[in-house]
């Protein structure tokens, strides 16, 4: 997992899954609910690199694995006002996860961390995607485990 | 007394009561009216049910969603107070026995008094979520705050006096409380968040979902909830 001195590998098969973790309340079925897909920048492992337990180092072994694809990354949307934003899967390895990468968000191609991005793109964004997503792992516990008591 | 069982089975939107009597039992005639008391409304039909000699009432549908469960029905010409119910709850399911007089006749069907649970238990585990740690998805998501717990008490409470339930509430990773509704296919939500703004997303599952923004305020939570109501249909 560790990136050592590899590269960023930026190429990314439109079939390459993707994963995530989740909590159980998250899942309806056997995808994500939208309320657990991050906005505008994503993390996510990508396989290529990584099975999909690592998601789930360094203390998160009860939370459950979803994926996706990464063509199941819609390309772009457009917001009432007529701007376009575009979704791009990003290799972003971090010191102990060479796989990390993000979904990040672009507005007239530009990304910057906290984009101000119009409401209802944010919300369909994440309806899209979730509905793509599988869960291959289920959870073994739930919001209401993490709760400070 | 002549022992009756009521069994009431809840499903999304309505309550079905089905009773049952046991053979060899004495001839128990049934009215052939019932009143309603309260704001329930009632459909159903009066047939005859093989264990009894005479005509009882065998399905009876009322909507749920209104907490006084008391005196929900009362055959004609009896008085209400001298019914024996025992009822319980389990996650989607009202249990009820009941006992009735075996005066020719008349007869009579009043549930315990059941809040509605379900939304009971939404509302607790909505405010529970001001319990969650800051950063508790481990990607840096704030707990739901006050703002967006008192928006989804809101919808929940006006969700409640429409009758129509919620598959689920969840802490949203993007800083808030999403209060979801699924059905088959058919998803759609009303989440609310940490900022104070409230968005709603209908799907079918085509890719093309209907998203829009509404005011954390009756009226248009009230036309949203209508709106999600027929769309899940």
């Amino acid at each position: 997992m560790y990136k050592d001195d590899r590269p960023i590998d930026q190429f990314f098969d439109k079939e390459e899954l993707l994963y995530n973790r989740c909590l159980s309340d998250h899942i309806r079925g056997n995808s994500l609910l939208p309320s657990a897909i991050k906005f505008p920048d994503w993390s996510v492992n990508r396989s290529k690199y990584s099975d999909p337990e690592d998601v789930l180092f360094p203390k998160f072994f009860d939370w459950g694995i979803a994926q996706f694809t990464v063509g199941d990354v819609p390309d772009s949307l457009t917001s009432p006002g007529e701007i376009i934003y575009n979704f791009k899967v990003d290799h972003d390895p971090v010191e102990d996860n060479y796989a990390h990468s993000e979904i990040r968000t672009y507005k007239e191609e530009i990304h910057k961390k906290d984009l101000d991005v119009n409401n209802t793109v944010k919300k369909k964004f994440r309806q899209i995607l979730a509905e793509k997503t599988i869960v291959i792992r289920q959870p073994l516990i739930s919001s209401h485990d993490l709760m400070e008591m | 007394m002549l022992a009756l069982s009521t069994n009431i089975e809840a499903d999304e939107d309505r309550l079905v009561t089905r009773l049952y009597g046991q053979k060899g039992r004495p001839k128990y005639t049934a009215p052939s009216r019932i009143e309603i008391i309260g704001k329930q409304s009632l459909s159903g039909s009066l047939s005859r049910d093989s264990d009894f000699q005479g005509v009882l009432p065998n399905e009876i549908y009322y909507e749920t969603g209104h907490h006084d469960f008391t005196k929900v029905l009362r055959y004609e010409g009896y008085d209400a107070t001298d019914m024996m119910s025992d009822a319980s709850i389990s996650s989607n399911r009202i249990y009820s026995r009941g006992k009735f007089p075996s005066k020719s006749g008349q007869g009579f069907v009043v549930p315990r008094r059941l809040p509605d649970f379900y939304f009971q238990q939404l509302n607790q585990k909505v405010t529970g979520f001001s319990k969650l740690p800051n950063n508790w998805d481990g990607y840096g998501a704030s707990a739901p705050n006050s703002v967006s717990i008192s928006h989804a008490l809101l919808i929940l409470t006006i969700l409640e006096r429409l009758r129509l339930r919620p598959s689920c509430v969840t802490p949203s990773v993007e800083n808030g409380i999403a209060i979801s509704f699924v059905k088959l296919s058919k998803y759609s939500d009303m989440e609310c968040f940490n900022s104070g703004e409230v968005l709603a997303v209908m799907s079918d599952g085509n890719g093309s979902p209907d998203v829009w923004e509404l005011q954390a305020g009756n009226q248009e939570i009230e036309l949203a909830a209508q709106k999600i109501r027929e769309f899940l249909q």
